[in-house]
């Protein structure tokens, strides 16, 4: 057998090593990509999670504001949550009275 | 086959040829098939093909990972606009808030301190919650 390639299989071996190569270059960009649209979404997790925090905190700043209004008759702070969309009546809120004690 | 001698022994394999005037070969030789000539474009084409493969299954592999991530993060939008309305409630709450407590209410100014007890760090000049 011969050494050499002949014409066919030089061309063949030739246009795998290029297609070899092409995708090689493509795999790298789509793994840099990739890691970029993951740290972007990690990020946008992180917000989330962050958001889950705070709206437990706004709802117990809510509370807090209802409760204190409620028991002061605080209209300041009534007209506060109403801007905000938040209404309340005093029986919703069951607030530990003197009376009811 | 030729033969040259009578010495000359007669090997096995069937891929080996017989040197004549050499009448004595030591056995490693006689494994080896010393004079076989061997192409290298086997070894070539499989060497390629098999990174020919390899990439493609990695490129695969990746275009996978990449449809994930992407379903994930379109996933996340409506997380992430309910998370910019509650944090934009919460804001405005605390600048109203804090607002009251500055002009005097103290039952603002008693919420307002049980904020900053949880660790809420309040800007009173730019206005902002955090």
């Amino acid at each position: 057998m011969s050494k050499t390639l002949t014409t066919l299989q030089f061309w063949l071996l030739s246009i795998t090593v290029a297609l070899a190569l092409i995708m090689v270059l493509f795999s790298i960009s789509l793994f840099l990509s990739n890691r970029s649209v993951q740290g972007e979404v990690n990020s946008r997790q992180q917000y989330i999670n962050d958001s889950i925090k705070i709206n437990r905190l706004s709802n117990q700043l809510i509370q807090s504001l209802a409760n204190v209004s409620a028991q002061t008759s605080d209209d300041k702070l009534k007209d506060l949550l109403s801007a905000h969309g938040i209404q309340f009546s005093e029986k919703s809120l069951s607030l530990p009275t003197e009376e009811s004690k | 086959m030729n033969v040259s001698s009578p010495s000359s022994s007669i090997e096995s394999g069937e891929n080996t040829k017989i040197k004549p005037g050499r009448s004595e070969k030591t056995s490693s030789e006689k494994s080896l098939g010393v004079n076989m000539a061997y192409s290298s474009i086997f070894p070539l084409f499989g060497i390629a093909i098999t990174l020919l493969v390899m990439t493609a299954f990695q490129l695969v592999q990746l275009s996978m990972e990449r449809s994930n991530i992407v379903a994930v993060k379109n996933n996340q939008n409506a997380a992430v606009i309910e998370s910019e309305k509650v944090r934009a409630q919460f804001d405005s709450l605390v600048k109203g808030t804090v607002k009251l407590a500055a002009n005097g209410n103290l039952n603002a100014a008693q919420i307002v301190r049980q904020l900053e007890e949880q660790g809420v760090t309040i800007s009173r000049n730019v206005n902002s919650a955090q």
